[in-house]
């Protein structure tokens, strides 16, 4: 199995689709869950060193998946992202509270994300 | 007083003549036989009650005296000053008796009214604790409110960002790389096409929304057929549901009445229900189904899709409020669709609710008014009967417990040439009247009262008259029992005076016959303040009994039963001695210039049971009056 950098997961496939694709180009390995139970299979799995997560999802939500991904001492330096839709102070709270290391609100510009990604990984 | 003291003069020379006369003619004379007697008739002309005691208790304790001690003409001076002595003794002991009893009535009355006072401050007092719970439950809705509306923004604002953020992250990208395949670029443009087609919708459900929240809907409802709502609905979706395999079946073929509303609207609402139903059901079939039930026709879409939990039956219909995912790929919607088509059911009158069995389905029912049919009155134009110029008539409302009174007067009313309605009480008269102005109200004393008074409200208002009657008709025996007048409540004493006096009731007694303790006391304390004589009885049969063995000089009819009032009426008019009993009905609702009681004229104490001949008469000049 190809190691992954970046894991994405959104239940809306639009905002999945648009990601993966810039950060493909870009060359990265790209991993993707519609729900946050899959999400944190998938890291647990795969342990990538980005992961986008959606606030939002299905099954388990994405501060829950990043408080649980934080606990685990081996995985504590993944760096985690929180897509937040609505950019309002309750969103940046949970994220906060749930130890992710960055949040975005949408919506985002694809380009800025990228080199996020960039900086934090070297191209 | 002035009476008092002529009578009292009379009295004393009348006892001096006969005195004088004894002198003149000895102890021996035959005149002293006729004395007694001849005192005691008198006394009895007087109309003061102090005379009436003071000319029977001299008549008694007189001769006693006078007989154990027959008078001498020497000792006559001295006897004369004992007998006007004692005569002025008890006329004082008599006029005393009089005032204390006036003053224990003044003393009763003063009570009556304190408790009354007292009883309006409680229920003041209630009131304002009443109100102030309202007050402090509006707040709190209030609050509840804005909080509901500040979701609604957060919510609307997610909704809105959702589809923004892929067409703003897709036109990025197609700008910023010069080497993506067209394939791929076409996709692009399709997912910003169809997020841009999304938040659209999105946007004008928004609004359908709001203006149902604000009560602004602004259209009118006109009669819908239903079978063409149901058809329409159908063709619609039909494509829809064979895309998806599913059978759409439209299960009611049979007549259906009108529907009262706005058909886009209602059509919006039937194809949201059938929409969710094929998008929610993977196989199976769609049945579309209606019913008529109590005045509504009720719609119905089912399905055979998962169903939905118990917990959720409700807030499916509140907005955002979308089901829980119990699979991965269940279509997403606005989350507005029911919210949207809840508010359009209800601003038709109707209701909109769910039935589901998890596994098996879900039925989702909405009611929908039936149109208001035509005016009875209307098809006998259709068939010809009426003169044409009795078209612009408007329709006689005729309000009756009784069913078979109703149609009685109703049947006679038409065989005249008027329309008619029926409604069997004042709550029904008044849900007619929304929808139909009538030309008179012709009414029995009712028994909710409340509604009565919103009735003649609602009289008053539009300037329709009320004829107020006590319509009692029995198969061969049609009458209308009209009684001799009403007091409505509070009672004014003024107004009791004055109808009493019109029947010269005075020295018999006047009978309450009352099944509320209250009403009948307040009656009784200002009728004995006037000094009347009054008879109290709360049992009707008992009082009717009791009516025609003494006859008294008039009857109050307390706020009875419809069914008790009638048996009372029949009673007291049963028998020839107290039928002719001037009977008052009492009212608990004060009363205004529309409504005119039917009342027999007071000249003379002669009554007799109005013939329903009669009444239409009464109903004829007073529906006239409402055309001036």
């Amino acid at each position: 199995m190809p190691n992954i950098d970046i894991i994405i997961a959104d239940d809306e496939p639009h905002i999945v689709r648009a990601l993966s694709f810039v950060f493909e180009r870009d060359g990265y390995a790209v991993e993707t869950a519609s729900d946050g139970a899959t999400a944190l299979r998938l890291i647990q799995a795969l342990k990538p060193r980005i992961v986008f997560l959606d606030l939002v999802m299905p099954k388990m939500t994405g501060d829950e998946v990043c408080k649980k991904i934080k606990q685990d001492k081996d995985q504590q330096d993944i760096h985690i992202v929180i897509l937040t839709c609505k950019g309002q102070e309750l969103d940046r709270e949970l994220s906060i509270a749930s130890g992710a290391d960055s949040f975005i609100t949408k919506p985002f510009s694809p380009k800025e994300v990228l080199k996020m990604v960039k900086d934090f990984l070297g191209s | 007083m002035n009476r008092l003291f002529r009578e009292s003069f009379l009295y004393l020379c009348l006892l001096a003549l006969l005195l004088a006369s004894l002198v003149t003619g000895g102890t021996e004379s035959p005149v002293r036989f006729l004395f007694f007697p001849l005192m005691a008739v008198f006394s009895l002309f007087f109309s003061s009650k102090a005379l009436h005691t003071a000319g029977f208790a001299f008549t008694i304790l007189f001769p006693l005296l006078y007989l154990t001690n027959p008078p001498t003409p020497d000792r006559l001076s001295s006897d004369l000053a004992g007998i006007t002595a004692f005569f002025f003794c008890t006329l004082a002991v008599g006029y005393l008796s009089k005032r204390i009893h006036q003053e224990r009535f003044r003393y009763e009355t003063a009570i009556a009214t304190f408790h009354s006072l007292s009883e309006a401050l409680n229920l003041k007092n209630m009131n304002l604790q009443t109100a102030l719970d309202a007050l402090s439950e509006a707040h709190k809705k209030l609050q509840e409110f804005d909080k509901t509306k500040t979701e609604f923004i957060s919510n609307v604002s997610h909704e809105l960002r959702t589809p923004l953020s892929s067409i703003r992250s897709y036109s990025e990208i197609l700008l910023n790389y010069d080497d993506i395949d067209p394939e791929t670029q076409r996709e692009f443009l399709q997912t910003i096409n169809g997020e841009s087609v999304r938040m659209s919708v999105f946007a004008s459900e928004v609004l359908d929304l709001i203006r149902l929240g604000s009560g602004k809907v602004g259209t009118e409802f006109s009669p819908v057929k239903t079978m063409e709502l149901l058809l329409e609905g159908e063709r619609i979706i039909r494509p829809m549901a064979m895309e998806q395999g599913l059978e759409l079946l439209l299960e009611n073929k049979e007549d259906l009445p009108d529907v009262s509303g706005e058909k886009n609207q209602l059509i919006q609402v039937l194809v949201n229900l059938l929409n969710n139903a094929v998008k929610f059901t993977r196989k199976g079939t769609i049945r579309l189904g209606a019913q008529v039930k109590d005045g509504f026709v009720e719609i119905s879409v089912s399905d055979t899709g998962e169903g939905i939990f118990p917990e959720e039956r409700e807030v499916i219909f509140e907005p955002f409020a979308r089901i829980a995912e119990q699979g991965l790929n269940r279509p997403k919607g606005s989350g507005l669709g029911l919210s949207i088509s809840k508010g359009i059911v209800e601003f038709h009158g109707g209701k909109i609710w769910v039935e589901s069995e998890l596994g098996k389905g879900s039925t989702f029912f909405f009611t929908v008014p039936v149109a208001a049919m035509p005016a009875r009155g209307f098809e006998l134009v259709e068939q010809g009967k009426l003169d044409p110029q009795l078209l612009h008539f408007k329709p006689i409302l005729v309000v009756t417990y009784d069913t078979v009174s109703r149609r009685c007067l109703r049947k006679k009313l038409e065989e005249v040439g008027y329309h008619t309605l029926g409604a069997d009480t004042p709550a029904r008269a008044r849900a007619i009247i929304g929808t139909m102005r009538p030309g008179l109200i012709v009414t029995e004393v009712p028994e909710d009262w409340e509604e009565f008074e919103a009735l003649v409200r609602w009289a008053r208002d539009a300037g329709v008259r009320i004829l107020l009657t006590t319509v009692h008709v029995r198969a061969g025996d049609e009458t209308a029992l009209a009684v001799h007048g009403y007091v409505s409540k509070p009672f004014d004493k003024y107004e009791i005076h004055a109808l009493l006096e019109s029947y010269q009731v005075k020295g018999d007694p006047v009978m309450i016959v009352s099944p509320d303790r209250d009403e009948s006391r307040t009656l009784q304390v200002i009728l004995g303040a006037a000094g009347y004589e009054t008879l109290l009885f709360h049992d009707g049969p008992q009082a009717v009994r009791s009516c025609k063995n003494s006859c008294p000089g008039a009857l109050f009819v307390g706020t009875f039963a419809k069914e008790q009032l009638e048996e009372i009426l029949t009673g007291v008019r049963s028998s020839p001695r107290s039928g002719n009993v001037p009977t008052f009905l009492i009212l608990d609702a004060a009363l205004n210039k529309y409504v005119t009681p039917v009342t027999m004229s007071p000249a003379g104490r002669k009554a007799e049971a109005k013939s329903l001949y009669k009444l239409i008469g009464e109903i004829e000049k007073e529906y006239s009056k409402g055309l001036e």
